[in-house]
């Protein structure tokens, strides 16, 4: 299970980035305040603490010459999660 | 490489062995695995046999699905046209979605698995023959009764996603409705039984030395597939059981007048229905990564990265749900951020077209018959993807919104990215399962007639929407101009028509499946499958060095056939496979298989006339076949887990393997585990729905009871931990270990259902009444559904007692109890959730 977690670990950060904000959304619908700020503060935080997991697994994996496939699936997919990250956020946050 | 096991893997090298094999262990072999005889057939589990009958009543019902859409395309052909009346046509296009995605595209995938993945993992079967089959038999029987209610008038007309409150018992009153309702939740169990069997197959039984790098691509789609079905179908399950329950017993989920909310449907609807698309994607994707190499005659090109692009898609469709949902007036931040995931949704799809088409350019491309599908499949579905990323634009697709253009888009999805690959498939692997291969000419006027076909028919409707013609309607009037994209949309669908009919043809005039001798490698495969095999799969179980084994180790398929792998015979006289470790694919223990029997038949009748009698409302009747549907699965599981004789056995070149594991090496452990992940989302979905009830209207909502919540907190931990204490008795392997630990294991059931009784007492007595409110429906549907789980776990028990009265509790032999106590175990944790959901909210 370890070793599963750890090879899909850049696309779990993706999920949780994508729970939260959806989530925050539908806390924001839930309250009548006109304000957002709180919100959108909460989606960037929420944000940049997903960033810094991508960043953390990216680290960890390093960059050896021939990566096992687990350690190299979990870099490529903190990569793509990292990108996907910040579109996601683009709307949440400026939209 | 680290071993993950403690398996020396350099025992490998004692392979392949040398010298003559025994006389007689080949047919020894053969007689265990041996073919159904006369009226055996219905009772056959081997994958061979199952996955035959799977694929073929996939395509039967994609045949008779097919011939509901030329009815609907015969009436629109003209303006105003008289063919089909309105009910008629409501119908049609209904049970055309619904037969396309339920009946046909994603059973044909599972088919596609069960019939394909042993072989190509070296496997001598899945891990659970008797569940294959019974998943097939209850789908089959299933699937033919809802087809037949299009007979009666009966069929459902409210659309494929039957969306309340126009499917609700006010504006769909009679029985029509629950036909869709009963019978998709029904076949679901099929598919969840069927993603059970594939997962731990894939993860489980692969030849030894099939690492992850070295699984093939389809393995991975189909193990993909799979996570995604136990992931997404509960969603659907749930939603189904909800509107029976509004519509049977009036408890209000979706009348806003009781605190209800019709749009709690479509969330739970689409969180299954879109990934949906891409459960049906997925495994036609990873047969187009398998057979484009071999038709280009090279290596796929990126493998790693569509591993990847494949599991992002898995994860990525699951957050796309609510683009269906643009128009209903979601929040902004919700709209955006769906609109985003569905736009990042196409890239990895874009990945894996990439390295379709790299793979083409980098190889020596064949312009045979799979080639033809593969490559029309590839260009189909690009077009497809693109006018998805048009509708995920929240502007564009206000205005597409349930117009043709939607129609035209998800059929360029749906037969690009399935239908085209799925006859690429079948021309592939045909001389896999055949005696002789399909035709090349014939399949050739296939594809170009289908290829034009589909053209002629969805291309058009991309104008006609535009140009404003609603979906689902039953006729037009004439001087729009939707008449001439109109009547060319028909011809093309009967030109498609006739191209499924030549395929029939095909079919009929060359598939010869069930005999001793198949087509064998005419297309140069590099996948195990294409090695010599039998009705029990492979000669001997190889070591695999290679993601191409059949291209890069030479001589393989003769020494396996000579049987100088792994497991050349077999030692337990029966019907057996190796269990490998699911990362480095070490082996771990014998698998002892089940043998034919007619249980999980029955099993399978019994439980889809259960569903059809509830579904006329013959209530007693229901109650008697869902008793015998149960006796049938308890015999069936009586027959699991006896005692063995030989601890240890060889496994092939002298090693030595145990022949019986336990907790999670054991693969039932695992098929247990993956259950009460299904079980675990649904009563999740069901927290989820109770708590956007309770957004909704929160103002109608009663305080909790003010009751004995400590208590029942502390009965259900202390069922858990009886379960816990009841298998390290056994194992601890004392005089009375057996009795001392059955008794633990009653006594947790009995705290179980303590906990779950004081749950409801306390409810009752605070005056609930699921009809009143969507509250107390919501939180009678929560105890329900640990009721169902307590009632099972009371029947656990009693197996376990009548196990210990035939002596079968054995502390060497304890698979049978962890299995059992991680099931108690999960029913504690779900119950203290289900108590303690209902008291926050609205307690906070």
């Amino acid at each position: 299970m370890r070793g599963w977690s750890w090879m899909l670990s850049g696309l779990l950060i993706w999920a949780a980035h994508f729970s939260a904000l959806y989530a925050i959304a539908s806390l924001d619908a839930q309250t009548s305040a006109d304000d957002h700020t709180l919100w959108t503060s909460a989606a960037l935080v929420a944000t940049l603490l997903c960033l810094a997991g991508c960043g953390l697994v990216l680290a960890r994996t390093g960059f050896g010459a021939a990566p096992a496939l687990p350690d190299r699936l979990a870099a490529l997919g903190s990569l793509g999660a990292a990108v996907a990250i910040c579109w996601q956020a683009l709307g949440a946050l400026f939209g | 490489m680290t071993s993950e096991t403690g398996f020396d893997t350099g025992l490998y090298d004692r392979f392949p062995t040398r010298g003559p094999r025994p006389a007689g262990e080949l047919e020894k072999l053969e007689d265990a695995w041996c073919g159904p005889k006369g009226w055996q057939w219905i009772s056959a589990i081997n994958n061979n046999f199952i996955g035959v009958y799977y694929l073929g009543a996939a395509m039967l019902f994609f045949v008779l699905a097919g011939a509901l859409a030329l009815l609907m395309r015969t009436q629109l052909a003209l303006p105003m046209n008289g063919v089909l009346p309105q009910e008629t046509y409501n119908q049609l296009f209904t049970m055309h979605g619904t037969m396309m995605m339920f009946l046909f595209a994603v059973p044909a995938v599972e088919a596609l698995g069960v019939l394909l993945l042993p072989q190509m993992l070296g496997a001598r079967d899945l891990p659970f023959p008797r569940l294959s089959a019974y998943a097939f038999w209850a789908y089959l029987i299933g699937g033919l009764a809802f087809f037949g209610s299009l007979f009666f008038g009966l069929a459902p007309d409210g659309g494929w996603f039957m969306y309340p409150p126009l499917t609700g018992a006010t504006y769909s009153p009679g029985i029509n409705a629950d036909f869709w309702l009963l019978g998709i939740g029904f076949i679901e169990i099929s598919a969840i039984a069927g993603a059970i069997e594939i997962i731990v197959g894939v993860l489980r039984t692969r030849a030894p030395g099939m690492t992850i790098d070295k699984l093939p691509i389809f393995a991975w789609a189909m193990l993909i597939f799979a996570g995604m079905i136990v992931i997404a179908s509960p969603s659907v399950i749930l939603a189904t059981l909800l509107l029976e329950l509004e519509r049977a017993f009036g408890w209000p989920f979706f009348d806003p007048l009781k605190g209800g909310d019709p749009l709690l449907w479509q969330h739970l609807f689409w969180f299954f229905g879109h990934p949906e698309v891409y459960i049906i994607f997925l495994p036609a994707a990873g047969a187009m990564s398998t057979i484009i190499p071999a038709i280009a005659r090279t290596e796929l090109v990126g493998y790693r990265l569509v591993v990847l692009a494949m599991l992002a898609t898995g994860f990525i469709s699951f957050g796309v749900w609510a683009h269906h949902m643009f128009t209903v007036g979601m929040p902004r931040m919700s709209v955006n951020v769906f609109s985003a995931a569905s736009m990042a949704v196409s890239v990895p799809a874009g990945v894996q077209v990439f390295a379709w088409i790299a793979t083409l350019a980098a190889g020596r491309m064949r312009f045979n018959t799979p080639g033809l599908f593969a490559v029309g499949g590839l260009v189909i579905f690009v077009v497809g993807g693109l006018s998805g990323v048009m509708v995920a634009m929240v502007p564009f697709d206000w205005q597409a919104h349930d117009t043709y253009f939607i129609v035209a888009h998800l059929h360029y999805v749906l037969i690009g990215g399935m239908v085209f690959p799925l006859f690429a498939a079948i021309y592939y692997w045909t001389p896999l399962v055949s005696a002789r291969p399909l035709s090349e000419r014939m399949g050739r006027w296939i594809f170009w007639l289908m290829f034009a076909g589909m053209h002629l028919t969805f291309l058009p409707m991309h104008l006609t929407g535009l140009m404003g013609m609603p979906r689902r309607v039953y006729t037009y009037l004439p001087d729009r101009g939707w008449e001439l994209p109109n009547l060319l949309s028909t011809a093309g669908a009967y030109l498609f028509g006739i191209a499924v009919l030549l395929w029939g043809i095909d079919m009929a005039r060359n598939f010869r499946p069930f005999r001793r001798k198949n087509a064998g490698n005419i297309y140069d495969g590099p996948g195990l499958e294409w090695l010599p095999n039998d009705l029990y799969s492979v000669r001997s179980i190889p070591v695999v060095t290679s993601l191409y084994p059949l291209w890069d180790q030479k001589g393989l398929s003769r020494d396996v056939a000579t049987g100088r792998y792994f497991l050349p015979d077999n030692p337990t006289g029966g019907r057996e496979t190796l269990v490998t470790s699911p990362m480095n694919a070490e082996p771990q223990f014998l698998l002892r298989m089940p043998k034919p029997s007619g249980w999980h038949v029955w099993a399978a009748v019994f439980t889809a006339a259960f569903f059809l009698l509830l579904t006329v409302q013959a209530y007693a009747a229901a109650a008697l076949f869902g008793m015998l549907a149960v006796y049938t699965m308890f015999h069936w599981c009586w027959l699991l887990d006896r005692p063995m004789t030989q601890p240890r056995v060889d496994i092939g070149a002298g090693i030595l393997a145990p022949s019986y594991a336990a907790g999670p090496a054991s693969h039932g452990w695992w098929a247990m585990a993956i259950t009460l992940v299904v079980a675990g989302m649904v009563v999740l979905l069901a927290g989820f729905s109770y708590v956007f009830l309770w957004s909704s209207r929160p103002e109608l909502w009663k305080p909790p009871p003010d009751d004995a919540l400590i208590a029942i907190l502390g009965l259900y931990a202390v069922a858990a931990l009886l379960a816990w204490l009841a298998v390290r008795l056994l194992t601890h392997d004392g005089p009375r270990s057996p009795v001392v630990s059955t008794l633990s294991m009653v006594l947790s059931v009995a705290a179980l259902n303590a906990a779950g009784g004081l749950d409801v007492a306390g409810w009752l007595g605070a005056g609930l009444d699921p009809q009143a409110s969507s509250q107390y429906a919501a939180v009678t549907a929560l105890l329900a559904w640990q009721g169902l789980f307590l009632a099972t776990a009371a029947l656990m028990g009693l197996y376990i007692g009548l196990r210990l009265a035939f002596r079968y509790v054995l502390a060497r032999q304890p698979a049978t109890f962890e299995v059992v106590a991680l099931f108690l175990a999960f029913s504690a944790g779900q119950g203290a959730f289900v108590a303690v959901l209902p008291r926050l909210f609205p307690g906070i």
